[in-house]
C-alpha cells in the first residue's frame, strides 16, 4: 500500500510514518512536509491512500484533497486535523472520505487502512476504484432535493421536517450519514439512522452544509444513464425502507432498518451516475432477459451494485454494521446460513417493493427474483409474510396517492 | 434603566465576553496540544512495539557469557526490567492528556452552542476530566451511568452546568473535609425515565444550611469568601437548564451530610415540552 503523508510538523511526519509502517508493514509512506511538495508528489507517483493535514501555510489540506479528487481520484482520501475550522470544515466534507481528529488512536487508523483496503479489494479495476473514490456526492433525487433547500431555507425550519426530507433519498441519508459519523462532529458513537444524524449535525450545521456549500449537491447533478430513472429508484428505496422498518421489534430497531431499506440499492445509484457507460448494458440487459440486476453485473464483469454500494459506504466512514447490510442484501446462500439479520430483512424488504412496483405496473415482470419462501422458513420468519407484504401494499398505495 | 439594573447587565455583558474570550483559548489550547500529543502517542507506541522485539535479543545477550566491555550485566538486567513499565507508564499519561484534550472539545466542537442529539454520558465523563484536578484530594468519584437516548440540547451549556455542579460539590466536600481529615466522596449518576434524561451529583459534603436553600439560585447570591465565587453560578446553570432547555434543576440538602443536584432535560429537546 501506497501512502501520501502530509503535514507541515516534521515531528507528526516521522512519527505518523512510524506508526503507520507498524500498522501496515507492507506500506511504504511518501512524507511531504508541505500542501505544494503534496501537489507535486500526486502529479508524478500514484497513491492507494492520502493522509492530510488540514492547516498548512500557502497551500491547504482543503486544496490537496481537492486535487487529489481531480487527478488521483482512486486514492482514499483522508483528514487528519486537530482544527475543527468550522468553514474549511464543511467545505472537505465532499473532498475527504473521512476525517480524523488528532490526537487519533491506532485503532483509528488502523480501521481507516483497513477500510481502504477492503474497497479496493471489492472493486478490483482501477477505474472502478477511481470511479467510487472519486464520488464527493451522489446526485440526489431531484424533488426531494428542491424540497430539502425549501425547508431549510425556512427561518423557522426544524430538524424533524429537515430529517423527514433527508431519510427518504439514499444518497442524501449517505451523506450526512458520513458527516455525522467523522471525527470533525465529535462523533463517538456509531450513528445508524438519518434521523439521529441529522439530529446530532444541528440545523445551523446542515444550513451551512446544504445552502452555503452545496455538500449535498453532485456534479453533474443528474444523472444520464438509459435505463435508470432517478425518481423511480428513489420511490423504490423509500418503499423497501418503509417495508424493513416494520420489521422490526423495537423503536430504535425500525429506524435502523427503514435507514438500511432506503440504503440498499445506492450502489446502483453510484454505478448509474458514474459509469453510464458500462452501466447502461447491464440494466438494458436485465430489462431485455428479465433477470435481476446483480445476475447480469457479474456476467459483464462488473462487481455486484451491492459491492459497489457496501464499497462506498465503507470508505464514507459509516458504521460497519451498515456497510455489511448494504453489502449482502442480495447474498441467498450467506442470508441463509446466517439467521435472521438486517441483510436478511432488507433482502425480504426489497423484494416485497419489487413486487409492489410490478403490480402497480411501475416495473415489467421477472426482473427481480421472486421471494425465496424456501429462504424465509429457514429464517424462521415465513409465518409474517403476509402482515409484511400488506404493510408493502398499504405503503404502495399510499406512495402513488401522494404522487 | 436603573441603575443597578444596568450595572448588572453590564455586569453579565463583560462576564459572558470574558467567557467567550476563555472559550477561544480553550479551543486555541486544544488545538496546539492535539499535535504534539500525536507525536508524542505514535513515538511512544513505536518504542514499546520497538523494544517489545528487542527484548528477546537482550535476554539472550544477558544470558550469554560474554558482554560487551563496560557493560554491567546488573544494569543491563535492570534496564530489560525497567523499560517497559516506564512506556507503559508514558502512554498511560498521555492517553490522559489526550482524554483532556478530547474533553475540551466537546466544549468548542462545531455545533456545541447548538442544539444537537448528545450523548450526556459523554458530557459528564468530560466534565469530570476537565474538573479532576479539583476533586482529587478531596473526594473520590463514584459513577453510575446508565444507557441513555440521544438527548437533543446544547452539549456546551449543558456540559458548563454539570462542571459547575462538580466544582460546587467539590467545595462542598472539602469545607467538611478540612473539619474531619476524611476523603469525601462525590457520586455522577444519569438516568433515563421515558421523555426525560437525569443526571444527578450527590456529594458528602457540608449541606446547604436550611435558611440558605430559597436563596442558592439568586444571583450574586455566594457564601464563599471573597474572590472564590461570583455567586452567579447556580443562577447561570438554572437558566441554561429551565430557560434554553425547558428542564429542571432542583436539590435536596441535608446540612451536614451532604447535597444532591438534579439536572432534569426532556429527550426531544425544548421544543417537546409545552410552555410554563
Amino acid at each position: 500500500m501506497r501512502i501520501l503523508l502530509v503535514d507541515d510538523e516534521p515531528m507528526v511526519l516521522a512519527s505518523l510514518a512510524r506508526m503507520l509502517r507498524q500498522i501496515e508493514p507492507q506500506a511504504s509512506v511518501t512524507p511531504a512536509t508541505s500542501g505544494r511538495a503534496a501537489l507535486d508528489l500526486l502529479r508524478s507517483e500514484r497513491f492507494d491512500v492520502l493522509i492530510t493535514d488540514m492547516q498548512m501555510p500557502l497551500v491547504s489540506g482543503e486544496e490537496v484533497l481537492a486535487r487529489a479528487r481531480e487527478t488521483n481520484p482512486a486514492t482514499v482520501r483522508v483528514l487528519l486535523s486537530g482544527y475543527a475550522d468550522l468553514k474549511a470544515g464543511f467545505r472537505s466534507v465532499s473532498l475527504a472520505h473521512q476525517y480524523l481528529a488528532k490526537p487519533c488512536s491506532i485503532p483509528e487508523l488502523r480501521d481507516m487502512l483497513s477500510r481502504a483496503v477492503a474497497t479496493r479489494a471489492a472493486l478490483g479495476q482501477e477505474d472502478l476504484i477511481a470511479a467510487v473514490a472519486g464520488i464527493g456526492a451522489l446526485p440526489p433525487a431531484p424533488r426531494l432535493y428542491a424540497r430539502l433547500i425549501q425547508v431549510l431555507a425556512k427561518s423557522e425550519g426544524s430538524l424533524l421536517a429537515v430529517a423527514e426530507v433527508i431519510e427518504e433519498d439514499d444518497a442524501l441519508t449517505a451523506k450526512v450519514l458520513q458527516v455525522a459519523n467523522s471525527a470533525f462532529f465529535g462523533a463517538v458513537q456509531e450513528v445508524r439512522t438519518a434521523s439521529h444524524a441529522v439530529a446530532c449535525l444541528g440545523l445551523n450545521a446542515l444550513k451551512a452544509l446544504v445552502l452555503t456549500c452545496g455538500a449535498f449537491q453532485a456534479f453533474p447533478a443528474v444523472v444520464h444513464c438509459p435505463g435508470f430513472d432517478r425518481e423511480k429508484h428513489q420511490t423504490h428505496a423509500f418503499l423497501t425502507g418503509c417495508v424493513a422498518g416494520a420489521m422490526g421489534r423495537t423503536g430504535a430497531e425500525r429506524e435502523e432498518l427503514f435507514t438500511l431499506g432506503v440504503l440498499h440499492d445506492i450502489g446502483k445509484l453510484a454505478l448509474a451516475a458514474r459509469l453510464p457507460g458500462r452501466y447502461a448494458p447491464v440494466l438494458r440487459l436485465a430489462a431485455e432477459t428479465a433477470r435481476p440486476a446483480h445476475e447480469v453485473e457479474a456476467e459483464l464483469g462488473l462487481p455486484s451494485h451491492a459491492a459497489v454500494g457496501a464499497a462506498l459506504l465503507s470508505l464514507w466512514g459509516l458504521p460497519a454494521g451498515v456497510v455489511e447490510a448494504v453489502r449482502w442484501h442480495h447474498a441467498g446462500s450467506r442470508l441463509a446460513a446466517g439467521g435472521w439479520s438486517a441483510a436478511a430483512a432488507v433482502h425480504v424488504a426489497d423484494a416485497l417493493a419489487h413486487e409492489q412496483a410490478i403490480v402497480a405496473g411501475i416495473e415489467g415482470p421477472g426482473g427481480v427474483p421472486p421471494l425465496d419462501v424456501g429462504l424465509l422458513q429457514q429464517l424462521g420468519v415465513l409465518g409474517q409474510l403476509a402482515e409484511w407484504r400488506a404493510v408493502a401494499h398499504a405503503e404502495a398505495e399510499r406512495l402513488q396517492a401522494n404522487g | 434603566m436603573h441603575a443597578a439594573v444596568r450595572d448588572l447587565t453590564d455586569f453579565k455583558l463583560r462576564q459572558s465576553q470574558k467567557l467567550e474570550a476563555l472559550g477561544q483559548v480553550a479551543a486555541g489550547i486544544a488545538h496546539e496540544l492535539s499535535t504534539p500529543l500525536q507525536a508524542l502517542g505514535d513515538n511512544a507506541q513505536f518504542l514499546r512495539e520497538a523494544f517489545r522485539a528487542l527484548q528477546p535479543v537482550l535476554r539472550e545477550a544477558l544470558a550469554g557469557p560474554h558482554l560487551p566491555a563496560g557493560c554491567s550485566r546488573a544494569d543491563l538486567a535492570a534496564l530489560v526490567a525497567d523499560i517497559p513499565a516506564t512506556l507503559d507508564e508514558t502512554l498511560e499519561a498521555i492517553a490522559r492528556a489526550c482524554d483532556v484534550v478530547r474533553a475540551m472539545g466537546v466544549l468548542v466542537h462545531p455545533g456545541a452552542d447548538e442544539l444537537i442529539a448528545t450523548n450526556l454520558n459523554r458530557v459528564a465523563t468530560s466534565a469530570l476530566v476537565l474538573t479532576r484536578s479539583r476533586i482529587r484530594g478531596v473526594a473520590t468519584v463514584d459513577t453510575a451511568l446508565t444507557d441513555l437516548p440521544a438527548v437533543l440540547c446544547h452539549p456546551g451549556l449543558v456540559s458548563q452546568v454539570i462542571i459547575n455542579l462538580l466544582i460546587n460539590a467539590a467545595d462542598a466536600v472539602e469545607e467538611k473535609v478540612r473539619r474531619t481529615g476524611e476523603l469525601g466522596t462525590i457520586r455522577l449518576a444519569t438516568v433515563a425515565l421515558g421523555p426525560w434524561v437525569e443526571l444527578s451529583i450527590t456529594d458528602s459534603g457540608v449541606g446547604i444550611p436550611e435558611g440558605i436553600q430559597e436563596h442558592i439560585f439568586e444571583p450574586f447570591f455566594t457564601t464563599k469568601p471573597l474572590g472564590a465565587g461570583s455567586g452567579q453560578g447556580l443562577a447561570i446553570a438554572r437558566m441554561i437548564v429551565e430557560q434554553h432547555h425547558r428542564g429542571r434543576l432542583s436539590f435536596v440538602s441535608r446540612p451536614g451530610q451532604g447535597t444532591t443536584f438534579t439536572v432534569r432535560l426532556p429527550v426531544g429537546g425544548p421544543a417537546a415540552v409545552p410552555e410554563p
